[in-house]
């Protein structure tokens, strides 16, 4: 039923309960507006087509006692719906609350994971150290070197704890949605990366990159780990990345390409894990918590994140986040 | 005496009169034009109901007193399939798809007091009750 469908029914609905004060015809009004209210249409809408109808010098001459039933009468369909969403919208509140309350729960547990276990490692890490300095050259020598791994190992814990400490964060939401311009966030990544790119004589491009409604933060993190992570495995030639963004009817999505050395199609699966690493950390250190961090971070933002990827020709990762409402021009009637 | 009344209910036309002895009884009691509205919405709703899954049944409208108080009753009751899982039945959406607060749940909300019992091969009584303020 388009708006004109709409406003032709109710017309002549209201010209005839006007003339005859049938209940058949005001089970008809209350039938359309049910219809209108199905298909997302607003009091707005109804508004006008009243509007539109009483316009008629025909239905103006009429008994206005009923051209007001027929108005009402559609009013108590959308005061259904409208009781509805009251209702729902209490519902959520309720279950807003206790996910709140769930997740701060769950961040703070982290959080005393993340940080309380840091304290006893650094001490472990010390007193392995004053072992080694202590003894160097007294014991045999292969006790030197299980010393320097119980060092190596203590410190790569301590890595892995703060990864967890930045996963933990990275769930904590909280910051608001606002304008965010991509370009911005694109140039301050570059900054934090600059010693890197420098060292590894990088070129990293954008295309066109819009301002959109988003939490910046997030957006920052997501990036930050993507181009950190195509930096990093693209060894041997200088790392060229392009950043870009594009437009969906639903969301926009935001891709990273590389000239790396791209991704086994066996790991797709295990790249997006916590602690998962596809490579060895020999060659390419790090906690394998940054891919991680980006699709908690991106699902919890309602889009998703893949890629594509040949080996040895680079690897492109797309994300998705949501266009939000104020984007788009507003839906009909409202 | 205010006028109660059992109306068959079988197809379309018969919410109309459904409707009609419902605002009728409604009127009598002296409930307000805009409560009017909503009880024939109510009424509405759970004779589409047995139009539409149960094929037929009936409609009791009738007037209430509970010590000083006067309400109007709608008792809707069918003797089709019944509902398999009325918990599901009276979420939101679960009959009319896209329209939130519409079918089961609508009524209720538009009503004092709601109540539903059905079972599979029982068929299905609505009871629902306002009062007058």
């Amino acid at each position: 039923m388009t708006q004109e469908g709409f406003a032709q029914r109710y017309a002549r609905i209201l010209s005839e309960y006007a003339s005859n004060g049938d209940e058949g015809i005001l089970s008809q009004a209350y039938e359309l507006a049910r219809e209108a209210i199905t298909q997302g249409r607003g009091l707005l809408d109804l508004a006008e087509v009243h509007r539109l109808a009483i316009e008629q010098p025909a239905i103006m001459a009429m008994d206005q006692l009923r051209v007001v039933a027929v108005l009402t009468e559609c009013l108590g369909a959308f005061e259904m719906t409208h009781r509805g969403y009251r209702e729902a919208n209490l519902t959520l509140q309720g279950l807003n609350r206790e996910l709140l309350r769930s997740n701060s729960e769950l961040s703070v547990f982290a959080h005393a994971v993340g940080h309380d276990l840091q304290q006893p490692l650094y001490t472990i890490d010390l007193y392995t150290q004053l072992l080694g300095r202590r003894f160097q050259g007294k014991l045999d020598p292969k006790a030197d070197e299980l010393i320097s791994r119980m060092s190596v190992t203590a410190k790569h814990m301590s890595e892995m704890l703060a990864g967890l400490l930045s996963f933990a964060r990275s769930g904590g939401g909280g910051e608001p949605i606002t304008r965010v311009d991509i370009e911005s966030v694109f140039d301050q990544v570059l900054l934090d990366l600059a010693v890197t790119v420098s060292e590894k004589n990088a070129r990293v491009t954008h295309g066109s990159l819009p301002t959109i409604y988003t939490r910046r933060l997030h957006l920052t993190q997501i990036l930050q780990n993507l181009i950190s992570n195509a930096l990093k495995f693209t060894p041997g030639t200088p790392p060229i990345v392009h950043v870009s963004a594009e437009r969906g009817a639903r969301d926009w999505t935001i891709s990273v390409a590389d000239n790396g050395i791209g991704i086994d199609p066996a790991d797709r699966d295990r790249i997006f894990k916590v602690f998962e690493r596809v490579k060895s950390e020999h060659d390419y250190p790090g906690v394998g918590i940054g891919l991680a961090v980006c699709r908690q971070v991106v699902e919890g933002e309602g889009g998703r994140i893949w890629f594509d990827s040949r080996v040895g020709a680079g690897s492109t990762f797309h994300f998705t986040l949501p266009v939000q409402h104020d984007e788009t021009p507003g839906p009909r009637g409202w | 005496l205010p006028s109660d009344r059992v109306v068959t209910v079988t197809q379309g036309t018969d919410i109309n009169v459904a409707r009609e002895a419902g605002r009728a009884l409604a009127a009598e009691l002296g409930f307000g034009a805009s409560e009017r509205v909503l009880i024939a919405t109510a009424i509405s709703e759970v004779a589409r109901n047995i139009v539409e899954f149960a094929g037929s049944g009936e409609v009791e409208l009738a007037t209430l007193r509970r010590g000083t108080i006067t309400g109007i009753s709608i008792i809707a009751r069918d003797r089709g399939p019944g509902i398999d899982d009325v918990e599901a039945a009276m979420r939101d959406g679960f009959t009319t798809g896209s329209g939130l607060g519409l079918g089961l749940p609508g009524s209720r909300r538009l009503m004092d007091e709601f109540e539903i019992t059905s079972g599979p091969g029982d068929g299905t009584t609505v009871t629902m009750r306002k009062w007058l303020r």
